[in-house]
């Protein structure tokens, strides 16, 4: 229905485009951006603004790490002592001059601040391995310890002395954002001193003053916000280039016809399309530009088997059934091959992805540094499917059967493809084999997959460091552990010596040896990566720049 | 009557614990582990499930969730609504104004015009004006307020031009707002500009309240047209009348002295049930036409499983529908003088 109607509305909006001013940018979201404290930061809409606002000392520019507040930075041979040095004439969006001091209590605080669920928490789980401020971990985390970890030296220069070396390291740095001490501190923020360390510690920021009124280096500055829009305006102390479009307005609009509507007429310049079909009928429409085929950046999508599902329905480890399946079906290598075998990617890409996707090696992202494009993940072969089923279980399933429980996630017309593709190919291949498909809704999934009860199921995951992927998916002590089951010691050998080895070039064999043993396992396989789609105004340049580092400062007109 | 009205506004706490409460104990049905999932926005996230419990003591038990929540909220803190990332307080304010100054320019319409509907077809019953005016309302109850509001969107604003398309105002006016260019008194778009000597900032906030508020309207006239116009056939059908009309009075006057009058009785029954139609039509509406009242938020914050936000929109909802219930009731006194309260 709305797909039809959206149809008509660009049928219907004959009128000309009447252009938002040169030198404005209006971004039509979907959702509002509610916090913009840099340390709570992670819902899209709430980053994209932090991002303008604010600056790390790196900069993430599609997996390559560029100089940002930080000039240069240099590393112990052990990895664990890094030394930033820091860019000079630098300005708070208050005038103030950026110095060590801001950059030592910026560090300091987003290790100290930020719940649960913050971007914050993020960083110090990936730099300090801390899954998060139990009792005990707040009696050994004091304010010595932290300013140990960070401080800056003579020279003016930030220093971070990590009791490991932390590979992920600079993706961290990227997302920790300088912030003005003084200003925070007057505004009743942590004082960055040991008086009111205990206070802060995993405190939700989400409503600080620097939310309320952001003050950082970035190219652009805060002017206000109302329910449905977010406003910024080029920073004019910027010591950068200036950003060619002088004002920025993000605009919630709920409803895609109002966004598609206001594409076509001019009233946005960047509107969020809901889907392939509504991009495919802005195509050749007077003023529009669509993107069809954008990189995605640090996301891999993958089919992820458990290996010992939590639930009372499934038999008992080792036991078959035609109507039912054993807890541990996906721990035989066999079962996770055959089930990879079944899976006609041609299909999905298809019909799920429209044609738009992007082949994979291995289990990374497409964009990561330690892909190996020399890998392959398994074949759709269904000659291969049958044979590795006859191994399974010592033969047992192919003359046996199953019945396995497929879940999708509701309004999710990827994971149903995907769910059809199984079905469809796992029935044909023999009568005694079947699929039930059970549609759940988002938070139910995803407390099913964390649960343990999804016997397998696609998901994207993501990370710039090829550790917080691999490590994340397959790892034991990874997120995702509770949904895999995989207990594998060679793997989590292999997993941290690729770690703790200084530097890519030395990293780099380690995971290649990784990976094609991963291939071999197929704890996971593949999909194909959905690309990016987009559609702009035609008289907006730069998107596929700001693709790559989500920076309004490269768009012009 | 001052007992009346103290009563009756006694009792508005006890309606809005009523009314928290029950939204806390079906929360409650949903298992913890799923609630928490609500909080998060990553698949890294879900590591920090069990956390998430313990901070927002989502494994405790109903009345514990409940108390730590009136606790807080009898301090005067609603909670945070992480769907607005401000407080549920501050939330409200900010966008409470654009609800009811959309309420506001609905109601009025749609009274006016449902009771004028209501009572023409009651006058002209069986003939053409009524077969017209029941279509109308037949109309008003079968096109689904979505299709409605995304029709007008594209004819309106699509094709033709006429109307502006999203939101209260548009971006220009917005930041002189924003900005302080033109004063924030009452928080109504409209009335702010025009204490503010604004033409034209009143006028974009006119035009961009007329597709929600006609949405409101067709959504909400069949109900007062239908009430209005099987009243006054009652009323008109009654005794009293009859002896008017023997009196030889002129119908015009027979209507609007006699018959009118005894007829709103019901129909500011039905008004006050409107107005309560209007609170949930406005989650329809705004979230259509990117309205940024309270409504939208609502429907976001029960999306998110944003308990505090639900709370605090339900709290509004509750003290909004008893104080008009009250008013209806004081106004029962003035159309009808027969009745009193002690």
């Amino acid at each position: 229905m709305n797909r039809s109607l959206i149809a008509l509305t660009i049928a219907l909006a004959a009128s000309p485009a009447l252009a938002t001013p040169a030198d404005t940018l209006v971004y039509q979201i979907s959702s509002a951006t509610a916090s913009v404290e840099p340390a709570q930061a992670v819902v899209t809409y709430d980053v994209l603004p932090v991002m303008q606002m604010y600056e790390g000392l790196y900069l993430n520019n599609f997996g390559k790490y560029e100089p940002l507040l930080a000039t240069r930075f240099t590393q112990s041979r052990d990895g664990k002592v890094t030394t930033f040095t820091l860019r000079k004439n630098v300005k708070f969006h208050d005038g103030s001059a950026m110095s060590c001091a801001d950059a030592e209590y910026s560090m300091r605080r987003t290790l100290l601040v930020g719940n649960e669920t913050s971007l914050a928490a993020q960083i110090r789980a990936n730099l300090l391995n801390l899954s998060g401020f139990t009792p005990e971990v707040k009696k050994t985390y004091t304010f010595a310890k932290l300013s140990s970890l960070v401080k800056c030296n003579a020279a003016g220069q930030l220093v971070l002395t990590l009791e490991r070396n932390v590979p992920s390291l600079l993706d961290s740095i990227t997302q920790t954002y300088i912030v003005p001490m003084k200003a925070l501190v007057a505004g009743g923020d942590w004082s960055g001193t040991a008086r009111d360390f205990e206070a802060f510690i995993g405190k939700d920021v989400s409503n600080s003053s620097l939310a309320q009124k952001p003050d950082g280096t970035g190219a652009y500055q805060f002017v206000a916000r109302d329910p449905s829009r977010f406003v910024l305006k080029g920073f004019e102390g910027y010591w950068g280039k200036a950003p060619a479009l002088k004002n920025v307005i993000l605009q919630k609009v709920d409803s895609d016809t109002a966004r598609v509507l206001a594409l076509q007429k001019g009233d946005a310049d960047i509107a969020v399309i809901p889907d392939r079909d509504t991009l495919a009928k802005l195509k050749g429409v007077s003023g529009v530009k669509v993107y069809e085929d954008l990189p995605t950046h640090d996301l891999t999508s993958v089919v992820l088997y458990n290996q010992s599902v939590k639930d009372d329905k499934l038999l008992p480890a080792g036991q078959l059934a035609e109507n039912n399946m054993p807890l541990n079906f996906f721990g035989d290598v066999h079962v996770r091959r055959a089930f990879a075998a079944l899976f006609d990617t041609k299909t999905y890409l298809r019909d799920a992805l429209k044609g738009y996707g992007l082949a994979r090696h291995t289990t990374l992202p497409t964009n990561n540094w330690a892909e190996v494009k020399t890998l392959n993940p398994p074949a759709y072969d269904l000659k291969t499917a049958e044979a590795e089923l006859k191994q399974a279980f010592g033969g047992k399933v192919w003359t046996t059967g199953f019945t396995v429980p497929i879940s999708i996630f509701a309004g999710s017309g990827v994971s149903e493809v995907a769910a059809g593709i199984f079905k469809q190919n796992i029935e044909a291949l023999n009568p005694k084999f079947h699929a039930t498909i059970s549609s759940l809704e988002l938070s139910a999934a995803n407390a099913s997959l964390l649960g343990g009860k999804l016997a397998f199921n696609p998901l994207t995951w993501g990370g710039a460091d090829p550790d917080t992927n691999l490590r994340g998916l397959y790892s034991s002590g990874g997120i995702l552990a509770p949904a895999t089951n995989i207990n594998d010691p060679k793997m989590e050998t292999m997993l941290n010596q690729a770690r703790d080895a200084v530097g890519q070039a030395a990293r780099k064999p380690l995971y290649k040896e990784l990976l094609t043993y991963l291939n071999q396992q197929t704890y996971a396989f593949p999909l194909p990566q959905p690309s990016i789609f987009a559609a702009t105004v035609s008289s907006l340049k730069g998107y596929e720049n700001f693709n790559r580092t989500n920076l309004f400062k490269v768009l012009s007109k | 009557m001052l007992n009346f009205i103290i009563r009756r506004l006694l009792a508005l706490p006890l309606i809005m614990l009523a009314v928290t409460f029950l939204i806390v104990l079906v929360m409650q049905l949903i298992p913890p582990e799923q609630r928490a999932v609500a909080f998060t926005t990553n698949l890294q996230q879900l590591g920090r499930v069990q956390e998430i419990i313990k901070t927002n003591h989502l494994g405790g038990s109903v009345f514990e969730q409940y108390w730590l929540w009136l606790g807080q909220a009898l301090g005067g803190n609603l909670g945070f609504s992480r769907t607005s990332g401000q407080p549920v307080l501050a939330t409200l304010l900010a966008r409470f104004p654009a609800t009811l100054e959309l309420s506001l320019f609905t109601l009025v319409p749609l009274v006016w015009v449902g009771v004028w509907l209501g009572a023409q077809a009651a006058v002209h019953r069986n003939r053409a004006p009524d077969a017209v005016i029941r279509v109308i309302a037949v109309l008003g109850y079968s096109i689904p307020s979505f299709v409605l509001g995304i029709w007008l969107l594209v004819i309106f604003y699509g094709a033709l031009d006429w109307l502006p398309g999203t939101g209260n105002i548009s971006n220009d006016s917005a930041i002189l707002l924003m900005t302080g260019s033109v004063r924030r008194v009452t928080g109504l778009v409209t009335i702010d500009a025009l204490l503010g000597g604004r033409l034209d900032v009143f006028w974009d906030g006119l035009k961009h309240l007329i597709l929600p508020a006609f949405t409101l309207l067709v959504v909400g006239i069949p109900a007062l047209i239908k009430g209005t116009r099987a009243s006054m056939i009652e009323a008109l059908h009654s005794d009293y009348i009859r002896t008017v009309r023997a009196k030889g009075i002129a119908e015009k006057v027979v209507i609007r002295k006699h018959a009118r009058r005894n007829a709103l009785l019901p129909v500011a029954t039905l008004i006050s049930l409107s107005v309560s139609g209007l609170l949930q039509g406005a989650v329809l509406a705004e979230t259509l036409y990117g309205y940024p009242g309270v409504g939208a938020w609502a429907a976001q914050a029960a999306a998110a499983g944003d308990l505090p936000g639900v709370l605090g929109f339900a709290l509004l909802a509750a003290t909004i529908v008893a104080v008009v219930n009250l008013l209806t009731d004081l106004a029962y006194t003035v159309i009808d003088p027969r009745v009193r309260y002690a």
